[in-house]
């Protein structure tokens, strides 16, 4: 009883410290398609957080030496739009793509298809204005803490 | 008698020498060149524009013929009666507003995605993964404030 009480101490201690991630050993396939839409990310309030995904991964990504990732958006006549404007406003639009420590060590495929359509990315005073697509952006910090409410 | 052979002879050498004097090449009328063929006709090979060739069947586009078709084919579904079974997520508008009166407001907005918490458990997609396919019909709109 002991050793079992250790045993799982240790798989609890080991899973709260571990590194959070989105690990891909198999074949991920993330597609979107749209027609005549409007992608619309906006972070308009005082220290507001926008974060919009679309075919995307977001954490700590890792595509392992087996694994196949597809991220992939087709639109069309559509508008793909990241604002943000408000006191520290953070607004974060990710379009087939990968956010947070990336790892690719496998196969992995990004793109994104956007016919007649427009990409507008718009950050105001003291704002910030990330917009990614079919892109890998390693920044750790932009993956928001569960924590905060409104998810 | 005799003087008629002659006078006929006298003719018949006359009207030889009118057509011998015929057969004279004809001078061109003035102002044009005459041109003399002393040999087989050759045509000159010039420099000519490449002959026009039919291109392929799609415009090139940056995706693969066969990622385009399975996307075709996602629409189709998406679209088509069977749409609604559940095997293909469909939204006429995805729009999530989010207003809270705290110090800071975060507000994630999800499709056909996978989000990790930076303080959250992992999460491994393996072979079993099922695909994440979104045909969009509406807008996707996400505001927070």
């Amino acid at each position: 009883m002991k050793k079992l009480a250790i045993i799982a101490f240790a798989a609890f201690a080991t899973s709260a410290f571990a590194d959070p991630e989105i690990v891909i050993d198999g074949v991920s396939f993330q597609s979107v398609a749209a027609v005549s839409s409007i992608f619309h990310n906006e972070a308009s309030g005082d220290d507001a957080y926008a974060q919009q995904n679309v075919s995307s991964n977001s954490g700590n990504v890792t595509v392992s030496g087996g694994g196949t990732s597809y991220q992939q958006t087709s639109a069309s006549g559509s508008v793909v739009a990241n604002l943000a404007y408000g006191d520290d406003a953070y607004a974060s639009q990710n379009v087939s793509s990968n956010i947070g420590d990336v790892t690719i060590n496998g196969y992995s495929w990004q793109a994104t298809a956007l016919y007649g359509s427009g990409v507008y990315n718009i950050a105001g005073e003291d704002t910030q204005a990330v917009q990614n697509i079919a892109s890998n952006n390693g920044c750790v910090a932009c993956v928001p803490k569960s924590s905060h409410g409104g998810h | 008698m005799k003087r008629y052979l002659i006078q006929a002879r006298k003719l018949g050498v006359a009207m030889a020498m009118v057509h011998l004097l015929s057969l004279q090449l004809a001078h061109g009328a003035p102002g044009e060149d005459t041109i003399e063929l002393k040999g087989p006709v050759k045509y000159l090979s010039m420099p000519t524009a490449p002959p026009q060739r039919s291109g392929s069947m799609d415009a090139p586009t940056d995706l693969p013929a066969w990622m385009r078709a399975r996307m075709t084919r996602y629409v189709a579904k998406a679209y088509g009666i069977t749409g609604e079974d559940g095997t293909i997520y469909t939204d006429s508008d995805v729009v999530t507003t989010v207003q809270t009166d705290g110090f800071q407001k975060t507000c994630v907005q999800e499709v056909g995605s996978n989000t990790q918490a930076a303080d959250a458990l992992g999460t491994r997609y393996g072979p079993d993964t099922r695909e994440q396919v979104v045909v969009l019909r509406g807008d996707l709109v996400n505001v927070c404030r």
